[in-house]
């Protein structure tokens, strides 16, 4: 019993972190400012920056605009370079944030990961993350003079 | 002071002449071009050190080659490209481009949808186009992408100042940046590699399975435009894949075999051609028609008519009384049967506005078939009054009132033609023998049509000071390669007497700079080399060595071929333009 207990309690603990990031994304902008950690937000470059905003209804998301945030996402998760230490116990919580560390890319201190955007606070308030990027996919073709 | 004054006033007159052609050739409107490159530079301390020696003509080039594309798409976007140099030849030209990601094909799809404004786009994303609607062609777990700078052209970002892609080229290789030397023995078309790779960051790229560092292979719009046969994907870097947008009916043009060290992306050559996986030296490497459907298939928004187009001709000079009437000849080339529908106007005390002072009073107009014994084939005098004969079968003043093109002044002449392919000429003469400056002009009317305008050529009495024979035309659309020649001496051998005995020439843009100068025309102005075997390589070269000629490839725009007697003075002379695409 004692397995699934922990399970349960896993899941519930999980749930309630998922329904307080939820709650947190609706509320009013004045009160989610005051909610993220300038801790937290010195982790993010200027775009992921704005993903936190934007998903938390902040300034300049408050009002109609054209701008947004210049990163590589897909189906609701953002690809970003972390600056930090891989370890087991983070891989997994990235797992449990629906995020995904992104295999065979980078070292043990500079890796890439799938991350929910909603999820992006909670991985910058790790202590073991120095600094995430946006990452910026890109390929480079070289043209040849023969 | 007398000398300062003096020049002052020429100048203004030779300004005034100008913007009196440039004005006339404006009511043919521009090409909607809103696409913008915008170029961000090394530092020239950082161009210097990595081996660039002509800094200024390099980023000459660099802008060159971008208006090569922003001439010919429309999309309301700013591509934003980084260049910068690598000391010594380790590297040739490279580009790094940034992607968007596309959540699903038929989002994709959708955007291709959205934005499809031409036939190859409607072809691209029909039922037999290369991206058909329904499952993703890609059944393997994968990711759909377009580059940055793609999916502003898509709408699928919006437009913003971000870097697109990076342009890299070797400081130390031999290049050539003139515009106008591009095929030089021993270097590099540097003009041709920037389009190479600005057209990479802008869509023409290839990733073909890579992960791009995101864990899951991830595939490119312009991957899905790779075939091998009918029906036939070619989802690979292998040989025998070649460009198709209509789901490999045609295959358009052969890309590279990525096992061979090029570019998969780049076409396999050898013709010249900007995309190739290889650029040889002392080759121009200009983009082609095929070039053109790839960059406009992907999203960029390419105008209806063909690239390349002569949109309107025009000359003016003193008009004489007989025989120093002002003579334009043009040719219309085409496949046996078509024709080309031109308005040919006479324009005269109109002239007064742009502060020509000595406008001719009242211009008539004749246009006589070179085919035909130079017959004349339609005349008129004043534009609303038709005269009905020849090649005119009714009256046209209702047509040339709606054609955007009517003469400002009642006085003035125009005429409608449908002309067959053939020579012609329109002779301008002042009714009653009266003598002034006066224009002739001719407009495109039929621009999607296969025949087309070729070649101008005006005859005329040029003078000293801003008295010289200034021949116009506007190139819509995309760039054209043009033989430009002065001919004065050699016109003796047809009787003229009084024909001038040198020449100069001088193409010049819709703001007066100075594109191209020549004085003889085997001898290249700029550096004093040879130039004899690129124009007769064209066949168009003079016969008398006195005489001026270059060749151009002329971006789209609006030109004043300029000719002028050496020393100045007076005599017949003849400027030519000839359209060789």
């Amino acid at each position: 019993m004692k397995p699934f207990l922990h399970l349960y309690l896993g899941r519930t603990l999980f749930a309630a972190v998922a329904a307080l990031s939820l709650s947190t994304a609706q509320l009013p902008a004045g009160d989610a400012k005051s909610a993220v950690p300038a801790a937290v937000l010195n982790k993010l470059d200027e775009h992921l920056t704005l993903v936190v905003k934007k998903n938390r209804g902040e300034a300049p998301f408050d009002k109609p605009t054209t701008l947004q945030p210049d990163i590589y996402q897909f189906r609701g998760r953002v690809l970003v370079e972390i600056e930090g230490s891989v370890s087991t116990e983070l891989s997994n919580q990235i797992t449990n944030l629906g995020g995904q560390l992104v295999a065979g890319w980078g070292t043990a201190t500079t890796f890439r990961v799938w991350i929910p955007f909603a999820q992006l606070e909670t991985l910058a308030s790790r202590a073991d993350i120095k600094f995430i990027f946006a990452a910026r996919p890109s390929i480079t073709h070289r043209l040849s003079p023969h | 002071m007398k000398e300062i004054k003096l020049m002052r006033g020429r100048r203004t007159s030779a300004r005034l002449a100008l913007l009196a052609i440039f004005a006339l050739m404006l009511v043919a409107g521009r090409t909607a071009s809103a696409l913008t490159i915008n170029l961000t530079f090394d530092s020239d301390a950082t161009l210097t050190a990595a081996g660039v020696t002509d800094i200024a003509g390099m980023k000459a080039a660099c802008a060159f080659a971008a208006k090569q594309l922003t001439d010919i798409y429309s999309d309301p976007i700013n591509v934003n490209v980084k260049v910068v140099a690598t000391p010594g030849t380790k590297d040739f030209g490279s580009s790094t481009t940034f992607f968007t990601s596309v959540d699903t094909y038929n989002n994709l799809r959708a955007a291709f949808v959205a934005d499809s404004k031409t036939a190859d786009d409607a072809t691209t994303v029909g039922s037999g186009g290369s991206l058909p609607a329904g499952a993703d062609p890609i059944a393997t777990a994968h990711g759909h992408n377009v580059t940055r700078a793609q999916a502003k052209a898509l709408g699928l970002r919006p437009d913003d100042s971000q870097n697109d892609g990076t342009f890299t080229f070797g400081g130390g290789q031999p290049w050539t940046y003139d515009p106008n030397n591009r095929k030089v023995v021993g270097k590099f078309d540097f003009i041709g590699v920037a389009l190479h790779e600005y057209t990479e960051i802008m869509g023409r790229n290839n990733v073909m399975g890579d992960t791009l560092g995101t864990g899951t292979p991830q595939y490119v719009a312009y991957d899905l435009f790779h075939y091998t046969g009918a029906g036939a994907r070619g989802l690979n870097n292998g040989p025998g894949r070649s460009f198709s947008f209509n789901n490999g009916t045609s295959l358009l043009i052969a890309f590279n075999d990525g096992g061979n060290g090029g570019d998969p992306q780049d076409w396999a050559g050898p013709a010249p051609d900007p995309f190739n996986a290889f650029g040889p030296t002392n080759e121009q490497d200009d983009l082609t028609p095929v070039d053109l459907q790839v960059m406009d298939v992907l999203g960029f928004d390419r105008g209806a008519v063909a690239p390349g187009l002569v949109g309107n001709v025009s000359t003016r000079l003193p008009v004489g009384a007989d025989p120093n009437v002002l003579i334009e000849g043009f040719t219309v080339q085409g496949p046996a049967g078509s024709t080309k529908k031109i308005i040919v106007r006479a324009i005269g005390p109109s002239l007064a506005q742009f502060g020509i002072t000595d406008a001719l009073p009242n211009p008539t107009l004749e246009i006589h078939d070179s085919n035909n014994g130079n017959a004349i084939v339609a005349r008129n005098d004043d534009w609303q009054t038709t005269q009905v004969g020849g090649i005119i079968t009714g009256d046209q003043s209702a047509e040339i009132n709606a054609s955007g093109f009517k003469p400002s002044n009642n006085l003035e002449s125009a005429i409608i033609a449908n002309l067959s392919p053939g020579s012609y000429t329109a002779v301008v003469r002042g009714a009653g023998n009266s003598v002034g400056t006066g224009v002739v002009d001719a407009y495109d009317l039929s621009p999607a049509a296969t025949a087309k305008l070729v070649n101008i050529a005006t005859r005329g009495l040029i003078q000293p000071g801003d008295k010289l024979m200034i021949a116009g035309f506007i190139i819509q659309n995309g760039p054209v390669k043009a033989v430009i020649s002065a001919l004065g001496p050699s016109l003796t051998q047809f009787g003229i007497a009084n024909a001038l005995p040198d020449t100069t020439l001088e193409l010049h843009d819709t703001n007066g700079n100075l594109i191209v100068r020549n004085d003889d025309w085997k001898i290249r102005a700029s550096d004093g080399t040879s130039q004899q075997a690129e124009v007769q390589a064209t066949g168009l070269q003079p016969t008398n060595d006195l005489e001026s000629a270059f060749v151009v490839t002329i971006p789209p725009g609006q030109y004043t071929a300029q000719v002028r007697g050496k020393p100045e003075q007076t005599g017949i002379g003849v400027v030519q333009v000839f359209f060789i695409q």
